[in-house]
Protein backbone atom coordinates (compact mmCIF):
# COMPACT_ATOMS: atom_id res chain seq x y z
CA UNK A 1 0.00 0.00 0.00
CA UNK A 2 1.46 3.37 -1.12
CA UNK A 3 0.95 6.57 1.56
CA UNK A 4 -1.33 7.88 -0.64
CA UNK A 5 -3.83 5.19 -0.28
CA UNK A 6 -3.71 5.00 3.18
CA UNK A 7 -4.27 8.79 3.28
CA UNK A 8 -7.73 7.63 0.71
CA UNK A 9 -8.96 4.98 3.18
CA UNK A 10 -8.60 7.30 5.89
CA UNK A 11 -9.20 10.46 4.91
CA UNK A 12 -10.62 11.30 8.65
CA UNK A 13 -10.72 9.91 11.90
CA UNK A 14 -12.01 11.48 15.03
CA UNK A 15 -11.01 10.36 18.17
CA UNK A 16 -12.75 11.21 21.67
CA UNK A 17 -13.16 14.87 20.69
CA UNK A 18 -14.83 16.92 23.24
CA UNK A 19 -14.88 20.60 23.09
CA UNK A 20 -16.07 23.10 25.97
CA UNK A 21 -17.06 26.31 25.32
CA UNK A 22 -16.55 29.21 27.91
CA UNK A 23 -19.41 31.68 27.70
CA UNK A 24 -21.26 34.39 30.09
CA UNK A 25 -24.17 31.25 31.18
CA UNK A 26 -21.17 29.59 32.69
CA UNK A 27 -19.22 26.71 30.13
CA UNK A 28 -20.93 24.74 27.75
CA UNK A 29 -19.85 21.39 26.97
CA UNK A 30 -20.88 21.34 23.10
CA UNK A 31 -19.22 17.61 21.95
CA UNK A 32 -17.98 15.15 24.31
CA UNK A 33 -16.47 11.65 24.20
CA UNK A 34 -16.96 12.10 20.28
CA UNK A 35 -15.20 9.13 17.77
CA UNK A 36 -15.69 7.99 14.23
CA UNK A 37 -13.95 7.66 11.40
CA UNK A 38 -14.85 7.94 7.59
CA UNK A 39 -13.94 6.01 4.65
CA UNK A 40 -12.16 7.82 1.12
CA UNK A 41 -14.39 9.13 -1.47
CA UNK A 42 -17.63 8.39 0.80
CA UNK A 43 -20.85 10.69 1.46
CA UNK A 44 -21.39 10.96 4.99
CA UNK A 45 -24.43 13.10 6.87
CA UNK A 46 -24.00 14.25 10.17
CA UNK A 47 -27.88 14.40 11.45
CA UNK A 48 -29.14 16.27 14.72
CA UNK A 49 -31.20 18.28 16.44
CA UNK A 50 -30.35 22.43 16.72
CA UNK A 51 -27.35 22.87 19.17
CA UNK A 52 -26.24 19.34 19.55
CA UNK A 53 -22.67 20.55 17.60
CA UNK A 54 -22.84 19.37 14.52
CA UNK A 55 -21.32 23.09 13.17
CA UNK A 56 -18.68 22.68 15.91
CA UNK A 57 -17.44 19.25 14.74
CA UNK A 58 -17.23 20.57 11.28
CA UNK A 59 -15.31 23.67 12.29
CA UNK A 60 -12.79 21.49 14.75
CA UNK A 61 -11.84 19.30 11.29
CA UNK A 62 -11.89 22.27 9.39
CA UNK A 63 -9.20 23.65 11.76
CA UNK A 64 -11.43 26.38 12.93
CA UNK A 65 -12.02 25.58 16.28
CA UNK A 66 -9.61 23.72 18.54
CA UNK A 67 -10.92 20.41 20.49
CA UNK A 68 -10.33 20.64 24.50
CA UNK A 69 -10.01 16.89 24.40
CA UNK A 70 -8.93 14.41 21.77
CA UNK A 71 -7.68 14.40 18.71
CA UNK A 72 -8.65 14.85 14.68
CA UNK A 73 -6.62 13.39 11.87
CA UNK A 74 -7.69 14.92 8.39
CA UNK A 75 -5.80 12.31 5.28
CA UNK A 76 -3.54 11.40 8.09
CA UNK A 77 -2.29 14.70 8.82
CA UNK A 78 -3.28 17.60 11.52
CA UNK A 79 -6.30 19.43 10.95
CA UNK A 80 -4.03 22.69 10.32
CA UNK A 81 -1.67 20.81 7.90
CA UNK A 82 -4.78 19.61 6.21
CA UNK A 83 -6.41 23.47 6.03
CA UNK A 84 -2.82 25.44 5.59
CA UNK A 85 -2.63 22.73 2.05
CA UNK A 86 -5.97 22.77 1.41
CA UNK A 87 -7.41 20.12 1.46
CA UNK A 88 -10.29 21.07 2.26
CA UNK A 89 -13.52 22.81 1.23
CA UNK A 90 -16.03 24.21 3.34
CA UNK A 91 -19.55 25.28 2.49
CA UNK A 92 -21.20 27.88 4.59
CA UNK A 93 -24.91 27.74 6.28
CA UNK A 94 -25.76 30.67 4.09
CA UNK A 95 -23.32 30.65 1.42
CA UNK A 96 -21.01 33.51 2.86
CA UNK A 97 -20.39 35.21 -0.66
CA UNK A 98 -18.58 38.17 -0.76
CA UNK A 99 -21.54 40.77 -1.88
CA UNK A 100 -18.78 43.28 -3.86
CA UNK A 101 -17.41 39.90 -6.37
CA UNK A 102 -19.74 38.76 -8.92
CA UNK A 103 -20.06 35.07 -9.50
CA UNK A 104 -17.09 34.13 -10.90
CA UNK A 105 -14.65 36.55 -8.88
CA UNK A 106 -16.49 34.68 -5.68
CA UNK A 107 -15.20 31.31 -7.43
CA UNK A 108 -11.92 32.42 -7.95
CA UNK A 109 -11.20 33.73 -4.77
CA UNK A 110 -9.05 30.88 -3.12
CA UNK A 111 -6.38 30.86 -5.82
CA UNK A 112 -6.24 34.53 -5.45
CA UNK A 113 -5.41 34.27 -2.51
CA UNK A 114 -1.98 32.97 -1.50
CA UNK A 115 -1.14 33.81 -5.38
CA UNK A 116 -1.99 37.57 -5.66
CA UNK A 117 -3.55 36.96 -9.00
CA UNK A 118 -5.88 35.11 -11.05
CA UNK A 119 -4.48 33.75 -14.12
CA UNK A 120 -7.00 33.01 -17.42
CA UNK A 121 -6.43 29.51 -16.74
CA UNK A 122 -8.18 29.74 -13.22
CA UNK A 123 -11.10 31.93 -14.62
CA UNK A 124 -11.51 29.32 -17.16
CA UNK A 125 -11.92 26.80 -13.88
CA UNK A 126 -14.04 29.01 -12.47
CA UNK A 127 -16.42 29.20 -15.52
CA UNK A 128 -16.29 25.73 -15.55
CA UNK A 129 -16.92 25.05 -12.39
CA UNK A 130 -19.92 27.93 -12.83
CA UNK A 131 -21.41 25.25 -15.11
CA UNK A 132 -20.93 22.27 -13.21
CA UNK A 133 -22.97 24.04 -10.66
CA UNK A 134 -25.74 25.12 -13.40
CA UNK A 135 -24.69 28.55 -13.47
CA UNK A 136 -23.44 29.04 -16.99
CA UNK A 137 -23.81 32.81 -18.20
CA UNK A 138 -24.45 34.27 -14.82
CA UNK A 139 -20.60 34.99 -14.19
CA UNK A 140 -20.87 38.25 -13.78
CA UNK A 141 -23.74 38.46 -11.60
CA UNK A 142 -23.17 39.89 -8.20
CA UNK A 143 -25.02 37.50 -5.02
CA UNK A 144 -27.25 40.16 -4.64
CA UNK A 145 -28.67 39.33 -7.93
CA UNK A 146 -28.57 35.15 -7.48
CA UNK A 147 -31.45 33.24 -5.78
CA UNK A 148 -30.49 32.10 -2.28
CA UNK A 149 -30.27 28.11 -4.14
CA UNK A 150 -27.66 30.35 -6.76
CA UNK A 151 -25.64 31.69 -3.92
CA UNK A 152 -25.28 28.02 -2.50
CA UNK A 153 -24.47 26.64 -6.07
CA UNK A 154 -22.16 29.42 -6.41
CA UNK A 155 -20.32 28.31 -3.20
CA UNK A 156 -20.20 25.07 -4.12
CA UNK A 157 -18.54 26.11 -7.03
CA UNK A 158 -15.75 28.30 -4.44
CA UNK A 159 -15.29 25.28 -2.30
CA UNK A 160 -14.74 23.22 -5.40
CA UNK A 161 -12.45 25.16 -6.94
CA UNK A 162 -9.41 23.89 -4.91
CA UNK A 163 -10.23 20.44 -5.94
CA UNK A 164 -10.31 19.62 -2.13
CA UNK A 165 -10.11 15.78 -1.03
CA UNK A 166 -12.37 16.84 1.82
CA UNK A 167 -16.02 18.40 1.24
CA UNK A 168 -17.65 20.09 4.70
CA UNK A 169 -20.86 21.08 4.06
CA UNK A 170 -22.85 22.91 7.03
CA UNK A 171 -26.47 22.57 6.08
CA UNK A 172 -25.92 24.20 2.46
CA UNK A 173 -29.85 23.63 1.44
CA UNK A 174 -31.30 24.27 5.04
CA UNK A 175 -33.16 27.64 3.82
CA UNK A 176 -34.31 26.22 0.99
CA UNK A 177 -37.80 24.85 -0.09
CA UNK A 178 -37.79 21.62 -0.61
CA UNK A 179 -38.45 21.88 -4.35
CA UNK A 180 -35.13 23.26 -5.15
CA UNK A 181 -33.41 21.58 -2.05
CA UNK A 182 -34.54 18.50 -3.48
CA UNK A 183 -33.46 19.28 -6.96
CA UNK A 184 -29.72 20.36 -5.58
CA UNK A 185 -29.55 17.38 -4.05
CA UNK A 186 -29.41 15.46 -6.92
CA UNK A 187 -26.48 18.08 -8.74
CA UNK A 188 -24.43 17.38 -5.31
CA UNK A 189 -24.84 13.87 -6.02
CA UNK A 190 -23.57 14.14 -9.44
CA UNK A 191 -20.72 16.87 -8.69
CA UNK A 192 -19.51 14.30 -6.40
CA UNK A 193 -19.29 11.61 -8.16
CA UNK A 194 -17.59 13.89 -10.72
CA UNK A 195 -15.20 15.07 -8.56
CA UNK A 196 -14.44 12.33 -5.84
CA UNK A 197 -14.07 14.00 -2.97
CA UNK A 198 -14.91 12.81 0.38
CA UNK A 199 -17.89 14.85 2.03
CA UNK A 200 -19.56 15.50 5.18
CA UNK A 201 -22.89 17.17 4.98
CA UNK A 202 -24.85 18.46 7.87
CA UNK A 203 -28.46 18.38 7.51
CA UNK A 204 -31.79 18.32 10.13
CA UNK A 205 -33.71 17.06 7.14
CA UNK A 206 -33.84 13.21 7.98
CA UNK A 207 -35.00 12.41 4.27
CA UNK A 208 -32.22 15.01 3.04
CA UNK A 209 -29.43 12.49 4.98
CA UNK A 210 -30.86 9.34 3.85
CA UNK A 211 -31.40 10.64 -0.16
CA UNK A 212 -27.45 11.24 -0.26
CA UNK A 213 -25.26 9.61 2.40
CA UNK A 214 -23.96 6.19 2.29
CA UNK A 215 -23.55 6.57 6.02
CA UNK A 216 -25.54 8.90 8.76
CA UNK A 217 -24.13 9.69 11.79
CA UNK A 218 -26.70 10.54 14.56
CA UNK A 219 -26.27 12.74 17.25
CA UNK A 220 -27.63 13.86 20.36
CA UNK A 221 -27.49 17.03 22.12
CA UNK A 222 -26.39 17.89 26.57
CA UNK A 223 -23.49 17.52 25.53
CA UNK A 224 -23.13 16.49 21.85
CA UNK A 225 -22.39 12.63 21.56
CA UNK A 226 -23.13 10.33 18.15
CA UNK A 227 -26.06 8.17 19.13
CA UNK A 228 -25.18 5.69 16.38
CA UNK A 229 -24.33 5.43 12.94
CA UNK A 230 -26.98 4.01 10.47
CA UNK A 231 -25.18 2.75 6.96
CA UNK A 232 -27.25 3.74 4.14
CA UNK A 233 -27.65 0.68 1.64
CA UNK A 234 -29.83 1.94 -0.63
CA UNK A 235 -28.85 2.05 -5.46
CA UNK A 236 -26.25 3.84 -5.39
CA UNK A 237 -27.66 5.75 -8.58
CA UNK A 238 -29.92 8.04 -6.27
CA UNK A 239 -32.62 9.05 -8.48
CA UNK A 240 -36.04 10.59 -7.63
CA UNK A 241 -37.50 7.42 -7.53
CA UNK A 242 -35.34 6.08 -4.82
CA UNK A 243 -37.07 8.25 -2.47
CA UNK A 244 -40.24 6.17 -3.47
CA UNK A 245 -38.55 2.63 -2.50
CA UNK A 246 -39.78 1.01 0.80
CA UNK A 247 -36.31 1.07 2.05
CA UNK A 248 -36.28 4.45 1.88
CA UNK A 249 -39.29 5.44 4.51
CA UNK A 250 -38.07 2.70 6.14
CA UNK A 251 -34.47 4.35 6.93
CA UNK A 252 -36.36 7.73 7.22
CA UNK A 253 -38.34 5.53 10.40
CA UNK A 254 -35.24 4.28 11.89
CA UNK A 255 -33.25 7.60 11.50
CA UNK A 256 -36.86 9.52 13.37
CA UNK A 257 -36.84 7.09 15.77
CA UNK A 258 -33.06 7.96 17.14
CA UNK A 259 -33.77 11.38 16.49
CA UNK A 260 -36.23 11.11 19.12
CA UNK A 261 -34.51 8.86 21.68
CA UNK A 262 -36.79 5.87 21.10
CA UNK B 1 -31.01 76.99 4.17
CA UNK B 2 -28.02 75.86 6.30
CA UNK B 3 -30.46 73.34 7.71
CA UNK B 4 -30.32 71.07 4.62
CA UNK B 5 -26.91 70.71 5.47
CA UNK B 6 -27.27 70.03 9.01
CA UNK B 7 -29.99 67.70 8.97
CA UNK B 8 -26.99 65.36 8.12
CA UNK B 9 -24.95 65.46 10.57
CA UNK B 10 -27.12 63.95 13.38
CA UNK B 11 -26.87 60.26 12.84
CA UNK B 12 -22.74 59.78 13.70
CA UNK B 13 -22.60 55.99 12.31
CA UNK B 14 -25.07 55.14 10.29
CA UNK B 15 -25.46 51.62 9.77
CA UNK B 16 -23.74 50.18 5.90
CA UNK B 17 -25.67 47.73 4.56
CA UNK B 18 -23.23 45.05 4.28
CA UNK B 19 -25.77 43.08 2.39
CA UNK B 20 -27.09 43.99 -0.95
CA UNK B 21 -30.64 43.29 0.16
CA UNK B 22 -33.73 45.07 -0.30
CA UNK B 23 -33.15 46.69 -3.79
CA UNK B 24 -35.88 50.09 -3.35
CA UNK B 25 -37.87 50.00 -6.13
CA UNK B 26 -37.29 52.96 -8.99
CA UNK B 27 -39.22 55.79 -8.79
CA UNK B 28 -39.85 58.16 -12.05
CA UNK B 29 -36.82 60.82 -12.24
CA UNK B 30 -39.40 63.35 -13.20
CA UNK B 31 -41.04 62.47 -9.33
CA UNK B 32 -37.83 62.20 -7.75
CA UNK B 33 -36.86 65.53 -8.64
CA UNK B 34 -39.81 66.96 -9.37
CA UNK B 35 -41.94 66.46 -5.88
CA UNK B 36 -39.08 68.03 -3.72
CA UNK B 37 -39.03 70.68 -6.45
CA UNK B 38 -42.63 71.25 -6.00
CA UNK B 39 -42.09 71.90 -2.13
CA UNK B 40 -39.35 74.19 -2.38
CA UNK B 41 -41.36 76.29 -4.84
CA UNK B 42 -44.80 76.13 -2.38
CA UNK B 43 -42.59 77.10 0.24
CA UNK B 44 -41.20 80.19 -1.68
CA UNK B 45 -44.56 81.40 -2.91
CA UNK B 46 -45.72 81.20 0.34
CA UNK B 47 -42.71 83.13 1.62
CA UNK B 48 -43.50 85.81 -1.01
CA UNK B 49 -46.81 86.20 0.03
CA UNK B 50 -46.49 86.55 3.52
CA UNK B 51 -43.66 89.14 3.15
CA UNK B 52 -45.69 91.36 1.18
CA UNK B 53 -49.38 90.26 3.01
CA UNK B 54 -47.29 91.59 6.15
CA UNK B 55 -45.06 94.10 4.66
CA UNK B 56 -42.09 92.68 6.14
CA UNK B 57 -39.26 95.26 5.95
CA UNK B 58 -35.98 93.73 3.68
CA UNK B 59 -33.73 93.94 6.57
CA UNK B 60 -35.20 92.31 8.78
CA UNK B 61 -36.55 89.33 6.36
CA UNK B 62 -36.29 89.80 2.84
CA UNK B 63 -38.70 88.54 -0.14
CA UNK B 64 -37.70 85.09 -2.60
CA UNK B 65 -37.57 88.28 -4.96
CA UNK B 66 -35.16 90.37 -2.99
CA UNK B 67 -32.67 88.06 -2.10
CA UNK B 68 -32.93 86.25 -6.10
CA UNK B 69 -32.23 89.96 -7.29
CA UNK B 70 -29.51 90.64 -4.56
CA UNK B 71 -27.88 87.23 -5.85
CA UNK B 72 -27.79 88.32 -9.01
CA UNK B 73 -26.18 91.59 -8.68
CA UNK B 74 -23.83 90.15 -6.89
CA UNK B 75 -22.91 86.52 -8.04
CA UNK B 76 -19.00 87.70 -9.11
CA UNK B 77 -18.44 88.82 -5.58
CA UNK B 78 -20.05 85.90 -4.50
CA UNK B 79 -18.34 83.62 -6.50
CA UNK B 80 -15.02 85.53 -6.10
CA UNK B 81 -15.86 84.67 -2.41
CA UNK B 82 -16.58 80.67 -2.66
CA UNK B 83 -13.22 80.01 -3.97
CA UNK B 84 -10.56 80.40 -1.17
CA UNK B 85 -14.18 78.36 1.21
CA UNK B 86 -14.25 75.79 -1.26
CA UNK B 87 -10.71 75.39 -1.39
CA UNK B 88 -10.46 75.12 2.52
CA UNK B 89 -13.81 72.73 3.04
CA UNK B 90 -11.81 70.74 0.24
CA UNK B 91 -8.30 70.68 1.64
CA UNK B 92 -9.59 69.98 5.29
CA UNK B 93 -11.96 67.38 3.85
CA UNK B 94 -9.49 65.54 2.25
CA UNK B 95 -6.60 65.59 4.99
CA UNK B 96 -8.84 64.90 7.99
CA UNK B 97 -11.06 62.13 6.43
CA UNK B 98 -7.34 61.08 5.42
CA UNK B 99 -6.18 60.61 8.62
CA UNK B 100 -9.06 59.18 9.92
CA UNK B 101 -8.88 56.44 7.79
CA UNK B 102 -5.04 56.19 8.39
CA UNK B 103 -6.05 56.14 12.16
CA UNK B 104 -8.76 53.82 11.76
CA UNK B 105 -6.69 51.37 10.02
CA UNK B 106 -3.99 51.98 12.55
CA UNK B 107 -6.70 51.44 15.69
CA UNK B 108 -8.03 48.04 13.67
CA UNK B 109 -4.23 46.04 13.99
CA UNK B 110 -3.29 47.69 16.97
CA UNK B 111 -5.70 47.60 19.95
CA UNK B 112 -3.47 49.38 22.44
CA UNK B 113 -3.06 52.02 19.99
CA UNK B 114 -6.93 52.60 19.86
CA UNK B 115 -7.14 52.33 23.53
CA UNK B 116 -4.62 55.05 23.97
CA UNK B 117 -5.77 57.68 20.97
CA UNK B 118 -9.28 56.79 20.83
CA UNK B 119 -10.28 58.89 24.28
CA UNK B 120 -8.35 61.39 23.16
CA UNK B 121 -10.45 61.97 19.48
CA UNK B 122 -13.41 61.64 21.43
CA UNK B 123 -12.46 64.65 23.51
CA UNK B 124 -10.90 66.82 20.84
CA UNK B 125 -14.52 65.93 19.25
CA UNK B 126 -16.24 67.63 22.52
CA UNK B 127 -14.88 70.74 22.37
CA UNK B 128 -16.87 73.43 20.56
CA UNK B 129 -15.45 74.51 16.85
CA UNK B 130 -16.19 77.83 17.70
CA UNK B 131 -14.19 78.09 20.74
CA UNK B 132 -11.30 76.19 18.58
CA UNK B 133 -11.24 78.66 15.70
CA UNK B 134 -9.86 81.66 17.34
CA UNK B 135 -7.43 79.47 19.13
CA UNK B 136 -6.00 78.17 15.83
CA UNK B 137 -5.99 81.88 13.93
CA UNK B 138 -3.51 82.91 17.04
CA UNK B 139 -1.40 80.17 16.57
CA UNK B 140 -1.55 79.92 12.46
CA UNK B 141 -2.37 82.99 11.34
CA UNK B 142 -5.49 84.31 9.25
CA UNK B 143 -4.54 82.68 5.76
CA UNK B 144 -5.73 79.63 4.51
CA UNK B 145 -4.06 76.73 7.59
CA UNK B 146 -6.29 77.47 10.32
CA UNK B 147 -9.57 76.69 7.98
CA UNK B 148 -8.46 73.79 6.79
CA UNK B 149 -7.52 72.76 10.22
CA UNK B 150 -10.80 73.56 11.39
CA UNK B 151 -12.84 71.57 8.30
CA UNK B 152 -10.51 68.85 9.12
CA UNK B 153 -11.34 68.94 12.54
CA UNK B 154 -14.89 68.57 11.84
CA UNK B 155 -14.85 65.56 9.00
CA UNK B 156 -12.37 63.62 11.09
CA UNK B 157 -14.14 62.15 14.13
CA UNK B 158 -17.38 60.84 12.13
CA UNK B 159 -14.97 59.13 9.86
CA UNK B 160 -12.75 57.78 12.45
CA UNK B 161 -15.71 56.24 14.32
CA UNK B 162 -17.37 54.80 11.00
CA UNK B 163 -13.83 53.90 9.82
CA UNK B 164 -13.20 51.89 12.80
CA UNK B 165 -16.57 50.26 12.98
CA UNK B 166 -16.25 49.08 9.35
CA UNK B 167 -13.08 48.06 9.51
CA UNK B 168 -14.68 45.52 12.08
CA UNK B 169 -17.86 44.62 10.40
CA UNK B 170 -16.69 41.78 9.10
CA UNK B 171 -18.90 38.97 9.38
CA UNK B 172 -17.65 36.38 10.80
CA UNK B 173 -18.16 33.77 8.44
CA UNK B 174 -16.09 35.71 5.82
CA UNK B 175 -12.97 35.64 8.46
CA UNK B 176 -13.21 31.94 8.52
CA UNK B 177 -13.66 31.43 4.75
CA UNK B 178 -10.12 33.47 4.82
CA UNK B 179 -8.41 31.56 7.50
CA UNK B 180 -9.49 28.53 5.81
CA UNK B 181 -7.91 29.89 2.63
CA UNK B 182 -5.23 30.69 4.96
CA UNK B 183 -5.32 34.18 4.37
CA UNK B 184 -2.56 36.63 5.23
CA UNK B 185 -3.56 39.70 7.31
CA UNK B 186 -2.88 42.37 4.47
CA UNK B 187 -4.89 40.13 1.86
CA UNK B 188 -7.67 39.60 4.33
CA UNK B 189 -7.45 43.32 5.36
CA UNK B 190 -7.35 44.44 1.47
CA UNK B 191 -9.75 41.62 0.01
CA UNK B 192 -12.35 42.10 2.95
CA UNK B 193 -12.32 44.89 5.53
CA UNK B 194 -11.76 47.72 2.87
CA UNK B 195 -14.47 46.25 0.84
CA UNK B 196 -16.84 45.72 4.06
CA UNK B 197 -15.57 49.54 5.31
CA UNK B 198 -16.87 51.21 2.07
CA UNK B 199 -20.35 51.46 2.88
CA UNK B 200 -19.47 52.84 6.72
CA UNK B 201 -16.80 54.97 4.89
CA UNK B 202 -19.31 56.59 2.49
CA UNK B 203 -21.90 57.20 5.51
CA UNK B 204 -19.75 59.49 6.81
CA UNK B 205 -18.32 60.83 3.99
CA UNK B 206 -21.68 62.47 2.92
CA UNK B 207 -22.12 63.51 6.33
CA UNK B 208 -18.68 65.53 6.13
CA UNK B 209 -18.28 66.66 2.87
CA UNK B 210 -21.38 69.12 3.87
CA UNK B 211 -19.96 69.61 7.32
CA UNK B 212 -16.76 70.52 6.19
CA UNK B 213 -18.24 73.33 4.17
CA UNK B 214 -19.41 74.57 7.71
CA UNK B 215 -16.11 74.30 9.82
CA UNK B 216 -14.26 76.15 6.44
CA UNK B 217 -17.12 79.38 6.22
CA UNK B 218 -17.24 79.21 10.81
CA UNK B 219 -13.72 79.41 10.80
CA UNK B 220 -13.90 82.89 8.26
CA UNK B 221 -15.80 84.41 10.44
CA UNK B 222 -12.58 85.15 12.91
CA UNK B 223 -9.57 87.17 11.22
CA UNK B 224 -10.81 86.48 7.53
CA UNK B 225 -10.82 88.85 4.49
CA UNK B 226 -11.86 86.56 2.26
CA UNK B 227 -14.37 83.44 1.89
CA UNK B 228 -18.44 82.95 2.74
CA UNK B 229 -17.80 83.13 6.03
CA UNK B 230 -16.65 87.04 5.75
CA UNK B 231 -18.95 88.48 3.78
CA UNK B 232 -21.77 86.79 6.02
CA UNK B 233 -20.59 88.87 9.06
CA UNK B 234 -19.93 91.80 6.19
CA UNK B 235 -23.43 91.55 5.27
CA UNK B 236 -24.85 91.11 9.01
CA UNK B 237 -22.61 94.20 9.83
CA UNK B 238 -24.26 96.55 7.09
CA UNK B 239 -27.47 94.90 7.75
CA UNK B 240 -27.76 94.49 4.02
CA UNK B 241 -30.12 91.06 4.66
CA UNK B 242 -30.95 90.03 0.98
CA UNK B 243 -26.99 89.72 0.73
CA UNK B 244 -26.63 87.86 4.04
CA UNK B 245 -29.06 85.66 2.58
CA UNK B 246 -27.94 84.91 -1.40
CA UNK B 247 -24.74 83.81 1.13
CA UNK B 248 -26.13 81.67 2.64
CA UNK B 249 -28.09 80.19 -0.64
CA UNK B 250 -24.33 80.43 -2.07
CA UNK B 251 -22.73 78.08 0.87
CA UNK B 252 -25.44 75.94 0.73
CA UNK B 253 -24.74 75.49 -3.37
CA UNK B 254 -21.24 74.54 -2.38
CA UNK B 255 -22.10 72.36 0.17
CA UNK B 256 -24.76 70.91 -2.26
CA UNK B 257 -21.79 70.16 -4.98
CA UNK B 258 -19.85 68.40 -2.46
CA UNK B 259 -22.38 66.09 -1.16
CA UNK B 260 -23.28 65.39 -5.00
CA UNK B 261 -19.31 64.75 -5.57
CA UNK B 262 -19.43 62.10 -3.07
CA UNK B 263 -22.60 60.74 -3.60
CA UNK B 264 -21.19 59.79 -7.52
CA UNK B 265 -18.41 58.61 -6.44
CA UNK B 266 -20.16 55.77 -3.95
CA UNK B 267 -22.53 54.74 -6.61
CA UNK B 268 -19.37 54.22 -8.36
CA UNK B 269 -17.04 52.19 -5.91
CA UNK B 270 -20.07 50.73 -4.02
CA UNK B 271 -21.96 48.83 -6.37
CA UNK B 272 -23.13 45.86 -4.74
CA UNK B 273 -24.30 48.03 -1.46
CA UNK B 274 -27.96 48.98 -1.45
CA UNK B 275 -27.60 52.13 0.70
CA UNK B 276 -25.92 53.54 -2.28
CA UNK B 277 -28.22 53.78 -4.81
CA UNK B 278 -30.52 56.12 -2.93
N1 LIG C 1 -18.32 30.15 19.88
C1 LIG C 1 -19.15 29.58 20.80
N2 LIG C 1 -19.19 30.04 22.04
C2 LIG C 1 -19.99 29.49 22.96
N3 LIG C 1 -20.83 28.46 22.72
C3 LIG C 1 -20.84 27.96 21.48
C4 LIG C 1 -20.01 28.50 20.44
N4 LIG C 1 -20.25 27.81 19.31
C5 LIG C 1 -21.18 26.89 19.63
N5 LIG C 1 -21.54 26.97 20.93
C6 LIG C 1 -22.50 26.11 21.62
O1 LIG C 1 -22.23 24.79 21.28
C7 LIG C 1 -23.43 24.06 21.05
C8 LIG C 1 -23.42 23.45 19.67
O2 LIG C 1 -23.46 24.47 18.70
P1 LIG C 1 -23.46 24.16 17.13
O3 LIG C 1 -23.50 25.43 16.43
O4 LIG C 1 -22.35 23.25 16.82
O5 LIG C 1 -24.85 23.39 16.98
P2 LIG C 1 -25.49 22.79 15.67
O6 LIG C 1 -25.67 21.34 15.89
O7 LIG C 1 -24.72 23.20 14.48
O8 LIG C 1 -26.91 23.48 15.68
P3 LIG C 1 -27.77 24.01 14.46
O9 LIG C 1 -28.35 22.80 13.83
O10 LIG C 1 -28.82 24.85 15.12
O11 LIG C 1 -26.87 24.78 13.57
C9 LIG C 1 -24.56 25.05 21.27
O12 LIG C 1 -25.09 24.83 22.57
C10 LIG C 1 -23.92 26.39 21.20
O13 LIG C 1 -24.54 27.29 22.06
MG1 LIG D 1 -25.09 24.59 12.83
Amino acid sequence: MTLNEVATMQPISIDNVGITFDTTDGSVTALEGVSTSLDGQSFTSLLGPSGCGKSTLLRIIADLLEPTSGSVSVLGESPETARTSRHLGFVFQDSALLPWRDALKNVTLPLEIGNGKVTDADKERGRELLALVGLEGRESSLPSQLSGGQRQRVSIARALITKPKVLLMDEPFGALDEITRDRLNEELLRIWQVTNTTIIFVTHSIAESVFLSQRVVVMSAQPGRIRDVVDIDLPDARTREVRALPEFAQYVTKLRNLLEGV
Amino acid sequence: MISVVGTNTETLVMGGTRRGAKAKPRRSPLRRVGTPLLAVLVLVVLWQAVCVVFKVPYYIVPSPLEVGQSFGENISTLLEHSAPTVIEAGAGFLVGNSIAILLAVLFVHWKAAEDALMPVAVFIQTVPIVAIAPVLVLMLGTGYAPKIVIAALISFFPTLVNMVKGLKAVEKEHLELFRLLSASRSETFWKLRVFASMPFLFSSLRITATTSVIGAIVAEWIGSQRGLGYMIIQATYNFDTPLLYATMIMASLVAVVFFSIVSILERLFVTWSAESKM
